[in-house]
Order: C-alpha cells, then structure tokens, then sequence
C-alpha cells in the first residue's frame, strides 16, 4: 500500500486473489517519505478494511531504502520456501510465452517437481508434441542462461518451438521418456467466447491486416480467427476473443503496435440455436442467423458471477445485475463489510460494459470473476440496422428481444448524428425480422454553393473538390447514402451507459 | 479546340479609396504605386500576349478600378487596338460616377459598365461599410444611362443578417426600374479574416438559416425571371443571351484567359496560374525583366473534368452527360436527381435548375 494513498480498490481485490491461492500475506506499506504519508491511518485501514493484523506491517521507503531489508528478513521467515521434490518427475508449468524472431517461442514456466536441463527431451503434455531443450535460464531483467531449472524456480526455457501457438499457457511439461503421472491443476482449455469481425478502414488496406493479424497472432496464442467478408466493410476476418478485455486489447494494440486503423463489429457470443428439422447449429455471427421461421428455439451462454464489494454497495450491484436479466442470486459473507454476490447472467449481457459500469457504481472496490456454466433458452432475435430501407450488414446483432427497442435506438441515433447531411433525408432505422422497431432522422441540406465563382476561385474549388472526392471513396456508400468510416467506429464502440 | 477560342484579358486595379469589410479580394488604399503598377502592366501583356490567341473580352476588376485616373487605362486599350474587342467591362463605386468619368470610359471603348450598388437600403449599406447611400446609386445608374451606356451591369447583395426576402426584392425592384441588362446578385458571403468573417466568429453578427438563405435565392431568381431575365449562373443574370457577360463565360467554358496584375488569374488550354498578391514586388520583378508569377498548375485530364463538374453545375451550359460517369453509382444518382428537380437532361447536357444551382458544390461531388 502507498502511506499516502492507504487501501485502494485494487488493494482489495489483489488481496483476495492472493487468500483465495492460500498464499502468505505480508502487508508493507511504502513511500513512507511522502510529506503525505500517515502510517497510522493506513495501518488503521489495513485492520478495519483488510481483516489483517496491522502488527505484521512493515513500512518501507523504496525510494530511499528504509525498511527494505526488514522485507527481505520477513520474505524469508514468514514466506513458506517452495515445495517440490527435484528427484521427482519433471512437472512444470507453462504460464506464458514470447516469440523471439531469432530463438523461436521462449516460454516461461515453473517447475513445480524435478529438474529441467538442456538437452532434455521433454513433452507438453496438452499438445502431446516433444522438443528439445536448448536453453534454460532466469528473467533478471533479461534471459540469463542457467545450467538447469530446479523444483521451486521459476524461469525461461528454449526448445526450438517454432511458433507461439505450438504452446499452451497452463501446459504441463515432462519429460519424454520419464512423464509425470497427472497433469498439474488449474490447467483449462481456453475457449474463445466473445466474437467480433474486424476490417479495414479502406478496402485496399485488407493484405496488410491480414499481415498484422498473423503477427499479432505470434505473441497471442489464445486469439482464433478467420476470413469474413461483409456487403458494407468489404474482407475482413471474424476473430475470436477470450473476453471483451482480450477483444479491446487486441484493438488497441492493432492500431499503436501495428499502425491498423480498423473496424470491428458489435461483439458476439456464441448461440446454440435449434433448427425446426431437428438439426442444432452454433452462430456466433449475426450475419449467418437463420430465418426466423426456421428456429425452433435459440440458447445463449450462461455465466455464473461472482462479485466481491463492500457492503454499502449492495443495492446497487444488485440492481445493476438484475437489469442484465440476472438470476439465482446467492450471498456469501466472507468477512464483516464484505458481501460476495453470485449470480447468473446471460454471457452477452456482461462482455459490453458489465465490468467498467461494476467499477463505476462501487467506487473501484467490486472485483468480478465469472465462469461459464450453461446454455439456457431465450427469447433471441436479429436485429439488423437499415439506412434509407437498406440494411448495413456489419451493424446486424442478436439480442434478447426485450432489448432490443432500447439498443436499436441508441443504435440509429449514434448512426443519426454521424452521417452527414445529404440532398435527401435519410431514415436510420432498426429492424427484427421485416418489422421496424425504431427510427431517426437525418434531415436534408438545400444548399451547398459558393456564390462567387471567377477567375481567381476555381483553383481552391477544384483542389476542395479533389479532396472531397478522396474523402468520398474512404466512405461506404450504402444505396445512395456515403457513410463515413468513422461512423462505424462510432456506433460500434461499446456503448456508454 | 477550346484552347483556340477567343480571349479573356482581365485586369486587376488593387486600389481602394476605403476597404469594404467583407471583402476577400487583394486591395490596398495606399495609391502611390498606380504608376509603376501601370507601367508594368504594360510589360506584363506584353511578354504574355503571344501565347494567347486573340482577345474579344476586356474586364478591369479590383479593387476598385473607377478610384484611379481614367488616363492610367487608356495606355492599355492603346495596346489592344488591334484585338477583335466585343465586350470591355469596368467595375465602378456609385460614388465615382460622373458624366465626365462615364463619357471617358464610354469614349476609350469601355462600354459595358458594372456598379457595385449592392443594395437600396441605406441601413444595409451602411452595414456593408460603402461610401454611397441608395439616391447615390440610383443617380448613378441614370448618369450611365445619360452618357449612353447601353450595357449596364448591376451587382446586388443579399442573405445580409436580419434582411428580410422583401427588402432583398424591393431592392431589386428600385434597381429595375433602369432596366440593367445585367444583374450579379450574389448571397454575402462571409470570408475567414475579413473583419466581418471576425464578426460573424464572435457571434456579434448572425448569418441568416438556411432556409432563409434558400427562400431568399429562389424568390429572387423567380422575381427575375418573371421581369425578362436569364438565370444563366448562380449569381448572374442577363436580358437575355445576348447580354450574359462575355468575359465571365470563359472562366465556367475553359476558354483562355490572361490576367494581369498583382494578384491576377490566367488560363489556358491545361495550365493555369497566378500572380502574387503585392502590388511592389509585381512591379519589381516585371521590371527586373520577369514575370510576377506565384504559382503554377498543370491540370491533368481528371482535374480538368473535376473543374467542368464544379463549373458547369454553376451556369446554364450545364454538364455534357460524357463527364458525369466518374462515381461509381452516378447512374442511380442522376436519376434521383433528375426525379427530385434538381437537374435537366437536354440533349448531351445537364442543366441544372434554380434548385440544382442551389446544390451546385454537391451535384459536383456526386459526379466526382
């Protein structure tokens, strides 16, 4: 904790994380050199707020050094050393990976049993594949090449693995010839579950998304996609994410990593819709939703949230929750102040804003986990988007048909605001099946001319020209209304509540 | 070969005795240059000549051309003696019209006169920053029509803040009562840097809506139309084809045309190009045996069909049907348009309507 800030939010939820690993706590508070610093006040905050002993707080300064080898003492005699036999078969897990362009994928791992060195042969065990070890060494700030990894270290290795996803983080590895008997725990198989299409902002710049994606998809074995194609966009690819946080960090990197500017579609999860002739398909893709009159029922993904805040929050949380259609709600008190909330929730409705508007309506302290439990029935629809009667395929979603009048129209009136006027009014509208359910308005200009035209303008007007038109084939001409790119970025961000 | 057709020669006289406040043009009320300024127009024509087919037009613009000394034009007519003249155009202030001033120019050949009255109404004139009041204006145009003119121009401003249609139209009214063969009437128009560009900025002064602006436009070009005259451009009007102004024909036609003076356009053929903005350094550089060129272009065959969109919307020639296919979707769109009254297909040409003429820019850009 900082002495001048005292327990914060993250505070909280690292600590909880931490208790629920059944690890050792030992609270330091730091930057004690502050003029701001109140040492008493936090250690005040850490018993009533933390439930720990304020005794076993150490104050540090690590700027100027005090107290830093009381952390080393306490490091060392309150922190239990690693268990883990050396003589024991080889266990060791992966727990994340680079990709060097030199040296190939130099996964981190740690060894839980036995001892790893180069040369070994050793199998992961998820992918059943084999390699041979090359390097083994420690992260201090760089690789430093060690002779071996024992049970207890954490560390590198090198195996001449030529790409990233020839690795699965939470894999175990063993030897070849001498495997360990179980896999280690807490290894899941990682499923994509939220989905968007991604494109270009031009048409022409596909090739170097495609290039961008691959790359990307060197350092991030997790993230599945392929080829899509939309009548609005043009070719892109329809990705698949582990999380919205996965999906915006995926966005966010494309642009500053790899200068893409693109587009993506609203994201989706994946429904289990149950056709008339018996057959159950699975759509994660508005644009492949079946007919109507072909469904005989839809399922979508149901989580089960668990949701720890204070207790002055609890009115709020539960009313958040209950407005995303959730369920079999279910208290637990794990320690006095403190409330845990579980419920479930329809996946769709959390992987739009669930978290930031959670942090938001606790002040920073509600933390969130969530786990996938089923597929339940639902009263689903799609609900496309039309400008002037045509429907804009990349802005089709399904919803829960009860939001969807809600959505649609915050949908149209984002679309409103950001298409420019023409010589025609244009009617953005939403639609479920053939039915218009909302609608807005963008009123027509009459005028668009400069009174005097001589001698000495028509240079400036033909370069405005010029440029306007360059600016024109960067808009999607839907029917006769040019949509600008960055309306589409505008009404497919996630919305604001 | 339209590089081959007649040309323009305008002249640009900078000086101004005041400086109007929404003006945009290159001006300058300091008038110690005019006679360097007129030696070097000289030169200027003179190394510029040959490369242009024959003059027909002559239009001395500003500025305020009417400001200086009628002698300091003749020189230059003198020089043209020789060209196929049939329009030579001057631009004058209402203040300056005398029967001696009009019965030189008349006698030098300069029989197309152009008055920049503006409007009738005093209050507005006074808004516009001029030096005439509405008796001036109309005693002007009777002055013109005494001397003998017989090809007068009048120019008009509407879409002033607060003027109301009727004023625009009882303006109108007054100013027809001469019966001009010739009327520009052109929406202010409000020019970034100008002083009433800061006005507007600043929120002391409001531009009218939009549909004002509109309604405006069309009740002026249906009063127009309904008294004998020709809508031929967005701001111009005419008894007649006969009476459409010559020389401005050739900037919306791309037809030649040589500009001289600081500040001056030309064109001809695919270049075009255009001289600095400051009376001093024009005269200088022309006596140092150059030319007082700022910058030059040479269009290619896109950028010349890009100006025939921007220009032909404008003006009564329209656009011939060849030019439109650029967009993709200009099929579908040239119907819509033609549905919603904005354009006339006659022959191998659009024309565009009153309401076309209202969306020139755009029409543009749907073909670009």
């Amino acid at each position: 904790m900082d002495a001048s800030q005292g327990v914060e939010a993250q505070t909280v939820a690292n600590l909880y994380a931490a208790i629920e690993h059944n690890l050792e706590i030992i609270p330091v508070i730091n930057k004690i050199d502050l003029p701001s610093a109140d040492i008493e006040r936090t250690k005040a905050e850490i018993e009533n707020k933390l439930g720990l002993d304020s005794d076993d707080t150490i104050a540090c300064s690590a700027k100027d050094g005090t107290g830093v080898l009381d952390i080393f003492e306490a490091i060392v005699q309150r922190i239990p050393p690693p268990k883990g036999d050396p003589t024991a078969p080889l266990a060791a897990l992966i727990f994340d990976a680079h990709y060097d362009p030199f040296r190939g994928a130099i996964i981190s791992c740690r060894v839980m049993e036995g001892v790893i060195k180069p040369g070994d042969h050793i199998l992961f065990m998820a992918l059943e594949s084999t390699f041979k070890v090359e390097e083994v060494g420690v992260f201090l700030l760089h690789r430093n090449k060690r002779d071996r990894l024992a049970a207890g270290e954490v560390g590198y290795l090198i195996a001449g693995i030529k790409t990233v996803s020839g690795t699965r983080i939470g894999d175990t590895i063993t030897h070849a010839d001498k495997p360990v008997s179980k896999m280690l725990p807490g290894f899941k198989e990682v499923k994509p579950v939220v989905f968007s299409s991604i494109y270009p902002m031009e048409a022409a710049e596909f090739s170097a998304l495609a290039d961008a994606i691959e790359r990307y998809k060197l350092n991030d074995a997790s993230l599945t996609f392929q080829r899509d194609s939309s009548v609005a966009l043009g070719q892109g690819f329809r990705c698949g994410f582990l999380g919205l946080l996965h999906l915006e960090i995926f966005q966010q990197r494309l642009e500053r990593e790899f200068d893409q500017a693109v587009v993506m579609t609203f994201p989706s999860v994946e429904y289990k819709i149950g056709l008339r002739d018996g057959e159950e398909v699975t759509i994660n893709n508005p644009q492949y939703y079946p007919d109507q009159v072909l469904i005989a029922y839809a399922k979508e993904p149901f989580i089960r949230a668990n949701i720890h805040i204070p207790e002055r929050y609890m009115g709020a949380v539960m009313k958040l929750c209950l407005s995303r259609r959730g369920d079999n709600s279910q208290f637990k008190y794990p320690h006095p102040g403190r409330i845990e909330v579980l419920f479930d929730l329809p996946l769709a409705e959390v992987i739009y804003d669930f978290y930031d508007t959670l942090k938001t309506i606790t002040q920073g302290y509600g933390s969130f986990d969530y786990e996938i439990i089923d597929y339940r029935k639902n009263d689903l629809v799609k609900m496309d988007i039309l400008v002037n009667g045509e429907k804009v395929d990349a802005l089709s979603l399904i919803i829960h048909r009860g939001s969807a009048r809600a959505k649609g129209l915050q949908v149209v009136e984002r679309l409103k605001e950001e298409i420019p006027k023409h010589q025609f009014k244009i009617a953005t509208q939403g639609a479920i099946g053939g039915k218009i359910i909302c609608r807005a308005t963008v009123n027509a200009f009459r005028k668009d001319v400069t009174a005097k035209c001589y001698g000495g303008d028509i240079s400036r007007k033909r370069k405005l020209l010029e440029k306007q038109a360059k600016g024109k084939k960067r808009m999607k001409m839907v029917g006769q209304v040019m949509i600008p790119q960055k309306a589409f970025v505008a009404v497919l961000k996630t919305d604001d509540n | 070969m339209i590089r081959d057709t007649p040309a323009g020669l305008y002249i640009h006289v900078p000086f101004c005795k005041t400086i109007c406040p929404y003006c945009d043009f290159y001006s300058l009320t300091d008038r110690s240059h005019v006679h360097d300024w007129r030696a070097a127009l000289r030169l200027e024509l003179e190394r510029s000549r040959r490369r242009f087919p024959p003059f027909d037009t002559v239009f001395f613009g500003g500025g305020t051309p009417s400001a200086i000394d009628p002698a300091c034009l003749s020189s230059l007519l003198e020089a043209l003696f020789e060209e196929p003249l049939i329009e030579c155009t001057i631009e004058l202030n209402p203040v300056d019209v005398t029967p001696e001033l009009v019965s030189r120019y008349l006698g030098s050949g300069i029989g197309r006169l152009s008055l920049g009255v503006q409007s009738m109404n005093d209050g507005e004139l006074r808004f516009l920053g001029r030096r005439h009041n509405a008796a001036q204006a109309l005693r002007a145009m009777d002055i013109c029509r005494e001397a003998g003119c017989r090809n007068l121009a009048v120019d008009l401003m509407f879409g002033l803040p607060g003027q109301r249609t009727r004023d625009c139209i009882d303006s109108l009214r007054q100013i027809l009562a001469c019966a001009p063969e010739h009327l520009s009437c052109c929406q202010l128009t409000v020019a970034h840097g100008t002083p009433l560009g800061e006005s507007i900025a600043s929120g002391r002064v409001h531009e009218p809506p939009e549909d004002d602006q509109c309604a405006a436009f069309l009740s002026i070009s249906d009063y127009l139309r309904n008294h004998g005259y020709e809508h031929y451009e967005v701001s111009n009007y005419s008894l007649g084809e006969k009476y459409r102004c010559r020389h401005n024909l050739k900037y919306w036609r791309h037809h030649p045309y040589l500009g001289l003076g600081p500040a001056a356009h030309s064109f001809l053929g695919t270049e075009r190009w255009w001289n600095i903005a400051d009376v001093r350094e024009y005269c200088s550089r022309l006596n140092c045996g150059g030319d007082a060129v700022e910058e030059r272009e040479t269009l290619t065959a896109e950028q010349l069909r890009l100006e025939r969109l921007a220009l032909g919307f404008r003006a009564i020639d329209g656009v011939a049907f060849a030019d439109l296919a650029g967009a993709e979707t200009w099929e579908p769109c040239l119907e819509q348009l033609i549905e919603n009254g904005l354009l006339l297909p006659q022959a191998n040409r659009i024309i565009p309507t009153a309401e076309g003429y209202l969306l020139a820019d755009r029409l543009a850009l749907e073909f670009a």
